[in-house]
């Protein structure tokens, strides 16, 4: 029999058919993300590395949530204002001792994936305030590209010290670029103004040995030639308003969907019931298992400030995913 | 083409830098502040159809509102005091516990170029919060409630039956990614829009009826 890691990478990187369905939220050890304060602020909140405001909210489950005064107002003036985290004074070593010991670090049976949080287009919005920097790409796309080009030269810093100390095997970066009804900005913006640095940054990724998975949530089927065109192995927490069994039926070859649960909707809900749970699981494992290149995800947004109370919206969904995971 | 053409052209098209100047120029040929304004709204009002059916996207919207309200404020000193053509007082924010606002503010731009006067109460908004807003402004009409999280759908839930509480008589309306129509019936609002292109039609049947 496989181990989880080698059933995960099969569907996940390979696009095929793994022996039974992987589960994102038990096989996967998940590094990065909230842990790096040079990228959320310290946990409570505060400024990150950018000097940008972070909040703690008890309905975003304690997760870090960008606010306060923008640090940039004109993007023009980009190169006087921003300022990049100095990732040379950071003590990765600490860093990774104190992650293993929350996440575990059972490399031999679960994937190892570092989650690089505030994709280009999501710090520019964190820099600017949302609707500005939906403004800017429209009025000031050249200055817009200069800056996603500078975020990209750092990530690219990033990908490496990650690559050096955590060794992932996967690294996902988490640009939500969609709404519910469809993509924040047209796809032709998407392609002319952020694709190019997405893709410089999955090309950084490989070049240090590491496969490349893109997040967005929200509406956003139609960009998916896109990501497979520059070399996304996966696209994650996709949500079931796209079409994700036509997505697998034409796409699976090419890139693996991990996700598949409503979050959104009634099996999303803290106070959904068993039975919710249970069949959207049911469902997300029929309809999408037997296709392969599949990873079933599924989470539901808590309220309360710590992880605990994430893990307890989850116990269920797991329980569930254990049950249907055997693909008929 | 008339200045007036030229007015309405440069807000689909969100020319923010160049419109005052535009609006300043159709006011000197002799074209009227509330013809100007009308036009304007119809604009805007053409903006929303393209949002709604999926021909824009959010930041075109963006750029639109933000030339209609840079030519407004040409057209405020001129029509000062004349506050016929408002609708109403309505007051929008986002409920308890929620930080999203692109949503609501672009409600809030929609409803403000369909004619009423917006009293915007930002984000994180207590139910009482929307009470006080009524007994401090002039003329309320409709209060606009806006949800993004499953989590606050119930603060959502608690802000209408809080507001019905107080004044049964008050016009709510509902929004936001999670809700749908049936939920915004099971919690007693008046009304739904799925997104700001339909909301300021939605908004008028309201208060209309
Ligand atoms: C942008 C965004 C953010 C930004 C918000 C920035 C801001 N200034 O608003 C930030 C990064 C801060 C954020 C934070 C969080 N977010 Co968020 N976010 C989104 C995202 C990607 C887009 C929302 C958006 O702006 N859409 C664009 C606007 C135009 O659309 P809209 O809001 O739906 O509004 C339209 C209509 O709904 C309608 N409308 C809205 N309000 C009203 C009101 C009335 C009266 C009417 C008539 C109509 C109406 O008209 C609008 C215009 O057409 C969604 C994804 C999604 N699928 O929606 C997630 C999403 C809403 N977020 C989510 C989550 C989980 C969070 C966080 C908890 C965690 C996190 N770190 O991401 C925190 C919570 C913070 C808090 N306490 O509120 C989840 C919610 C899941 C759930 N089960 O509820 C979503 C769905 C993403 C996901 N799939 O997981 N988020």
């Amino acid at each position: 029999m496989l181990t989880p890691k080698e059933n995960f990478l099969l569907a996940a990187v390979e696009h095929k058919k793994p022996e039974w369905v992987p589960n994102e939220m038990s096989d996967v050890i998940m590094y990065g993300g909230a842990f790096e304060s040079f990228e959320n602020g310290p946990a409570g909140g505060g400024l990150d590395g950018f000097g940008v405001t972070w909040h703690a909210t008890e309905s975003a489950g304690g997760q870090p949530v960008p606010g306060g005064q923008p640090v940039l107002d004109d993007i023009e003036k980009w190169e006087d204002v921003v300022k990049f985290p100095n990732l040379d004074e950071y003590d990765w070593e600490g860093s990774l001792a104190m992650q293993s010991a929350i996440m575990g670090a059972d490399r031999d049976q679960r994937v190892v994936e570092y989650g690089m949080w505030n994709g280009q287009f999501l710090r520019l919005t964190h820099l600017m305030g949302f609707e500005n920097a939906l403004c800017a790409m429209l009025e000031e796309p050249e200055a817009c590209d200069a800056l996603f080009a500078a975020i990209t030269d750092y990530k690219i810093k990033l990908v490496e010290r990650v690559a050096k100390h955590f060794k992932p095997d996967i690294i996902t970066s988490y640009d939500d670029i969609a709404t519910e009804r469809g993509l924040f900005m047209s796809p032709g913006t998407y392609r002319s103004l952020i694709k190019p640095h997405h893709k410089r940054l999955n090309d950084a990724i490989r070049a240090n040995g590491i496969v490349p998975f893109i997040h967005t949530c929200g509406k956003c089927e139609e960009i998916i030639p896109d990501y497979i065109e520059i070399g996304t192995s996966a696209w994650t927490s996709a949500q079931p308003m796209n079409d994700i069994e036509g997505i697998l039926k034409k796409y699976g070859s090419q890139i693996a969907v991990v996700g598949g649960y409503d979050t959104n909707g009634r099996p999303g809900l803290e106070d959904a019931t068993n039975e919710e749970i249970d069949a959207d699981v049911k469902r997300c494992m029929e309809t999408y298992g037997p296709y392969g290149s599949y990873v079933f995800m599924g989470f539901r947004l808590m309220s309360g400030a710590g992880p605990e109370s994430f893990m307890e919206g989850i116990i269920p969904i797991n329980a569930a995913a254990e049950k249907y995971k055997h693909i008929k | 083409m008339s200045k007036i053409e030229e007015v309405k052209g440069l807000v689909e098209t969100g020319k923010s830098k160049k419109i005052a100047a535009a609006v300043q120029e159709a006011l000197d040929a002799g074209d009227k502040a509330q013809d100007i304004l009308d036009a304007m709204i119809a604009s805007m009002g053409v903006v929303g159809d393209k949002f709604s059916s999926g021909e824009i996207f959010v930041p075109e919207m963006l750029i639109a509102a933000k030339a209609m309200s840079k030519g407004v404020e040409v057209l405020k000193p001129v029509m000062a005091g004349d506050g016929s053509s408002s609708l109403g007082t309505c007051i929008m924010g986002t409920v308890a516990g929620d930080l999203h606002d692109i949503g609501k503010n672009l409600v809030v731009m929609m409803l403000e170029s369909a004619g009423f006067d917006m009293v915007d109460l930002g984000v994180d908004v207590p139910a009482e919060k929307f009470v006080e807003a009524v007994k401090e402004n002039d003329n309320v009409v409709l209060i606009a409630c806006s949800g993004l999280l499953t989590t606050t759908m119930p603060a959502l839930k608690e802000a209408v039956q809080t507001i019905k509480a107080a004044y049964p008589d008050m016009k709510v309306i509902v929004g936001g990614a999670p809700v749908t129509q049936e939920y915004a019936n099971e919690i007693g609002a008046d009304g739904y829009a799925p997104d700001a292109g339909s909301s300021a039609s939605k908004a008028k049947e309201i208060i209309g009826g």
